[in-house]
């Protein structure tokens, strides 16, 4: 846009309204004011087409009443006539001295020219006969007045002819300046419907101009209006009463699309926590039907456990009565609910008394190594989470091997996260049970004998569904007959670990 | 195409019309208005003229006839380039007035110079007198008064005339002795009659060729009389005469007309003067066999060159020659395909 119509259009409203119809009244206003200039000029000429006849006319006849008024005071020598004579003599004087006198070469200024002189020779000679006369000199004034006669009859001769010639001229000039007035009509009408249509062309370009910020943003609106906030903010062109609007409408529609957003995130973010929670209840369902059915009376069962533990106790049978402690510690910790979370010494307390039964079990054949990297007092995990793991590692691992089995624990912090391995020598796994397991398609259930019921699928599902992140346990075997190692990563916030 | 694009196809379209109308019509409207501008100018320009110092009345008795327009019109042009005005003086008036009358009125009307020629007679030579008296420059072409005041003469002396007369003559005739028929203007003075029959005589005489000599007076300004008299003429002495002499152009148009319509030609050879398309066409027919013609145009702006010596410096010569052409068949072919070409640029512009 020109700089011109960007100031114009930076103009309020209300005086844009008043220039455009200033403008357009101001080009009919200067239209009008040059036909009737032209007009007034053609008429102004037309009406002086035919002055010079009329001043011929007037000359002409002048003449005639100084020859006659001559003729009458040499015949008669009256007074009346003598004055008549003065007064027509003045009066030609006058009308001949707007001839003119110069030597021009156009034939009608040629003739005024000759009929001037002519008429001053003509005085001349008549006021020479007029004073021959009162001086009674009777054979001049005769010869003069002969002599003037002639002059006259020359004079008439040439106004006659000058008239008649101008009347040709004249007409002919008529007929020309006729036709320019035609012309000047004809200019008339068509420059009348020329600024028209410049003034409608204006009207619509400057109206347009002015009303095109407006549609764009009724129609910005109106797709607002029919639930569409996707649509393009329409540009802001002045700083006008429209523009104003806009800019306002624009903010708005950024607003409005800003509210939306946070709503629709945050109903999905509750929507998504809703779906984990729902799954987390599935899992832990689960994990207590399958605890309860294992379990039965598990108070029943860890009050004689106590008494059995007194009673070993009673009887000096120190190493039962470890057992039977073991035994009670174990089932106690069991009795907690799934959904409370513990601290990870507790869960590495459970792993060693359960190893401890286990080891009575098999008579003492597992090897538990543990090794701590990091301070884990205030580290909290989601109960029953080691335990699994382990028991994991004794069925599937090194039960069924001869050599010593061993199992691994070795815990340490890196990169926000407590890592926590643990690692058998037991029969290990070809790769593709090892994919099956970790699809969790098989071999992660707990055995219906020798388990707690809670297997490695429950592990990790619980897991993700605690923290709300994935890849927080991993398991991996070099191999058949070369142990296997799970990895578990506990996300910690920075007073966790010291 | 949805509405909108139907919309906006429209609006282009019509906007487009709209564009063309407009442009044709400042276009028209230029155009109108140039038209405009051109008459007011014309009749703004007949309102107005050149300015020029000095008046010159240029006087003769027949404006009519071409011999005398083509002298005006040169002395008119060189007048324009020496600042006088030559004014073809009593042309526009409606009375016919004769030379004495108009240099009376000259004389009136308080002109600055005139140019006449001359009648050979006294009033005529009064009045010439009496301009000169009153400060008014007079010069006579053509026809020379040689008893006034006049300050210069520009012309051909009827006996150098005569001379050339003679010398054609004798060339487009042979024989020893020849009965030559002259036919003079009445209106010419006695003087310049008795110079050109010498100048006539001395040709012969030079050629040692003897003349029978016959004038005849012809009335040129009425040219019905030179009919009426030629074809008399030629009726009764068509046997008889060698050579006729024309002097002037009605005598040469008459004469030749005449010839061909009684089928006299090839009986007596025609001397003419000067020229018209009608002579030219007889000369190239060979019914006239040769024509004298004064250079006019030279005459006129020569009359005017003088004039503007005298007007500026006070003298000039007092007499000023001017050419003598001869036109033969050859030259009147050539004249007659150069006023073709001219009359074909004039109608095709």
């Amino acid at each position: 846009m020109s700089k011109k119509l960007a100031f114009f259009s930076n103009l309020p409203f209300q005086l844009r309204l008043i220039a455009i119809f200033l403008l357009t009244s101001a080009l009919s206003f200067a239209m009008s004011l040059f036909l009737n200039q032209n007009i007034n000029r053609s008429l102004d000429n037309i009406n002086s087409v035919y002055t010079s006849n009329n001043a011929l006319n007037d000359i002409n006849s002048t003449l005639e009443s100084l020859q006659t008024s001559i003729q009458q005071y040499l015949e008669t020598k009256s007074s009346d006539s003598l004055n008549n004579y003065y007064f027509y003599a003045q009066q030609y004087r006058n009308r001949i001295d707007s001839m003119n006198s110069m030597i021009l070469d156009q034939e009608s200024a040629s003739m005024e020219k000759n009929i001037y002189n002519l008429s001053e020779t003509y005085l001349t000679t008549a006021d020479q006969s007029i004073e021959a006369k009162r001086a009674r000199d009777s054979v001049n004034y005769h010869a003069l007045f002969n002599e003037a006669s002639e002059y006259y009859r020359f004079l008439t001769s040439y106004i006659y002819s000058l008239n008649n010639q101008q009347f040709v001229t004249n007409s002919r000039n008529y007929h020309s300046l006729e036709s320019s007035l035609r012309s000047l009509e004809r200019i008339n009408h068509l420059m009348t419907i020329a600024v028209a249509l410049f003034n409608i062309f204006l009207v619509i370009l400057l109206v347009g101009q002015m009303t095109k910020p407006l549609l764009r943003l009724a129609a910005a609106s109106d797709r607002v209006a029919s639930g569409d906030f996707d649509v393009e903010l329409p540009p802001v062109t002045s700083s006008d009463e429209l523009g104003t609007v806009t800019s306002a409408f624009n903010q708005m529609l950024v607003s409005i699309r800003r509210y939306i957003e946070q709503v629709r995130s945050s109903m999905e973010a509750e929507k998504k926590a809703q779906e984990r929670e729902l799954l987390m209840e599935t899992h832990l369902k689960d994990a207590q039907l399958k605890y309860y059915q294992a379990q039965i009376h598990p108070h029943f069962l860890f009050n004689s456990l106590n008494a059995g533990a007194q009673m070993a106790m009673m009887e000096d049978a120190e190493r039962t009565c470890t057992f039977i402690q073991n035994m009670a510690e174990f089932f106690r910790y069991s009795m907690k609910s799934l959904q409370t979370d513990v601290y990870l010494p507790e869960e590495i307390a459970l792993v060693e008394n359960y190893l401890a039964i286990m080891n009575v079990r098999f008579s003492g054949d597992i090897h538990f190594e543990k090794i701590i990297d990091c301070d884990i007092v205030n580290v909290r995990m989601p109960c029953m989470i080691l335990q699994p793991v382990v028991e994991n590692a004794i069925q599937y691992g090194i039960r069924d091997i001869e050599r010593d089995g061993w199992i691994r624990l070795h815990i340490r912090a890196k990169d926000g996260f407590v890592l926590i391995s643990i690692t058998d020598n037991g029969s290990g796994m070809t790769q593709e049970r090892l994919e099956d397991v970790r699809s969790g398609h098989t071999g992660s259930e707990p055995s219906e004998k020798n388990s707690n019921g809670i297997g490695l699928g429950n592990v990790r599902e619980r897991l993700k569904l605690y923290y709300n992140e994935d890849n927080l346990f991993s398991i991996d075997s070099p191999g058949p007959e070369l142990g296997t190692s799970v990895l578990i990563r506990i996300p910690i916030d920075d007073m966790e670990v010291l | 195409m949805n509405h909108k694009n139907r919309h906006s196809y429209y609006l282009t379209v019509i906007s487009g019309l709209a564009l063309i109308l407009l442009v044709v019509m400042v276009l028209d409207i230029l155009f109108e208005y140039y038209e405009l501008s051109n008459l007011q100018q014309q009749y703004d320009a007949k309102l107005s003229g050149t300015s020029y110092t000095w008046h010159c009345a240029f006087i003769t008795d027949n404006y009519d006839n071409a011999f005398w327009n083509s002298v005006y019109e040169s002395a008119r042009e060189q007048g324009s380039k020496s600042d006088i005005y030559v004014e073809d003086f009593g042309k526009n008036l409606y009375i016919t007035y004769t030379t004495d009358e108009l240099l009376r009125m000259a004389i009136a009307a308080n002109v600055d110079a005139i140019i006449v020629e001359a009648t050979g007679q006294d009033s005529t030579t009064a009045l010439i007198d009496e301009a000169v008296e009153k400060g008014i420059a007079v010069s006579t072409v053509y026809k020379d008064d040689i008893d006034s005041a006049r300050f210069s003469f520009t012309g051909v002396n009827s006996a150098r005339m005569g001379y050339e007369y003679g010398k054609l003559a004798l060339q487009h005739s042979s024989g020893k002795q020849l009965s030559v028929m002259v036919l003079l203007d009445s209106a010419e003075s006695s003087a310049e009659q008795r110079l050109l029959i010498s100048g006539i005589g001395q040709a012969s005489e030079e050629a040692d060729r003897s003349f029978s000599l016959d004038t005849i007076m012809l009335n040129s300004s009425t040219t019905f009389e030179v009919d009426e008299r030629v074809r008399g003429l030629l009726r009764e002495y068509h046997d008889s005469v060698d050579i006729i002499i024309c002097t002037d152009l009605e005598q040469t148009q008459a004469v030749s007309q005449t010839t061909i319509d009684l089928n006299y030609v090839g009986d007596f050879t025609i001397i003419g003067s000067y020229q018209n398309s009608s002579v030219l066409e007889a000369l190239k027919n060979g019914v006239i066999a040769a024509n004298l013609s004064v250079d006019t145009a030279q005459m006129g702006s020569k009359a005017v060159i003088g004039l503007a010596e005298y007007l500026t410096l006070g003298h000039t010569s007092d007499y000023v020659s001017v050419d003598i052409n001869t036109i033969g068949r050859q030259n009147a072919v050539q004249l007659l395909a150069a006023e073709a070409r001219k009359e074909g640029g004039a109608s095709n512009e």
